[in-house]
């Protein structure tokens, strides 16, 4: 089963070289665990998180492009990229020191590491 | 000015391997000038343009400003959209194409687009 405090602590291993939060959420949005400190609330960050990645999502089968894998948000201030990791959402909110190729790096390497297990529990759910 | 810039349009997108396409439309998706070249057409028209607005309208309440840039991943394509409100600035590419590359393009796009943002702009 899931250990919660050992799923943040892999998430909190993620937060260096300028990403501050790292979250794992549903696709609807619901947070599931995180570690680090986001501006807003890490629950409406997960929120607004899904909905983007939705939106594109449906966005994308009507310009008959094929599975969304990766977003990055660009803002003033900092980057959120989100991932597809095992039916979930990884979610990485950083400042502006990081840049784009570590962090799509960082995102690929700790789904890698994140896909075995979270798709055993997925598995595992779905057949009981 | 649309000739012009369809012009520029289309002598930038072989300068980029696997780029296929520069858009520059409105929030609603619809097109105001175009170049493409072998680009998906799904991804030519307003119900995939106008998803933009949507995202970058959420994206700028994540509590790190306003929202500049959106690029997203697909199995065999990336998009690359900026925000110029009340424009938008659409690059599609293979998977394979340099992002920094065409993410650089933008620089070379960003008078010729505020240039069109005055003409589109209601006072």
């Amino acid at each position: 089963m899931l250990k919660p405090k050992a799923l943040t602590k892999v998430l909190e291993q993620a937060n260096t070289g300028g990403v501050r939060c790292t979250l794992l959420l549903n696709l609807e949005g619901t947070l599931m665990a995180y570690a680090g400190k986001s501006d807003k609330k890490e629950t409406i960050t997960a929120a607004i998180a899904a909905n983007i990645w939705m939106s594109n999502e449906r966005g994308a089968s009507s310009g008959q492009l094929a599975n969304l894998t990766f977003i990055v948000l660009d803002c003033m201030d900092g980057k959120v990229a989100i991932r597809r990791v095992a039916g979930l959402l990884l979610c990485m909110y950083t400042n502006n020191t990081i840049g784009l190729g570590l962090l799509k790096a960082k995102a690929d390497v700790l789904a890698g590491y994140l896909q075995t297990p979270l798709s055993q529990i997925a598995s595992s759910s779905a057949s009981s | 000015m649309a000739e012009e810039l369809q012009k520029y349009l289309k002598r930038l997108l072989p300068t980029v391997e696997g780029l296929l396409s520069i858009i520059i439309s409105d929030r609603d998706g619809v097109q105001l000038v175009a170049a493409h070249d072998q680009a998906p057409p799904g991804t030519l028209r307003p119900p995939f343009l106008g998803t933009f607005a949507i995202a970058t309208e959420q994206a700028s309440k994540l509590g790190l400003g306003k929202n500049k840039s959106i690029i997203s991943y697909y199995s065999g394509h990336q998009v690359i959209q900026f925000n110029h409100s009340p424009l938008v600035l659409t690059f599609v590419a293979t998977g394979e194409a340099n992002t920094g590359l065409i993410y650089s393009l933008e620089e070379d796009l960003r008078d010729a687009v505020t240039d069109l943002q005055g003409a589109v702009t209601v006072l």
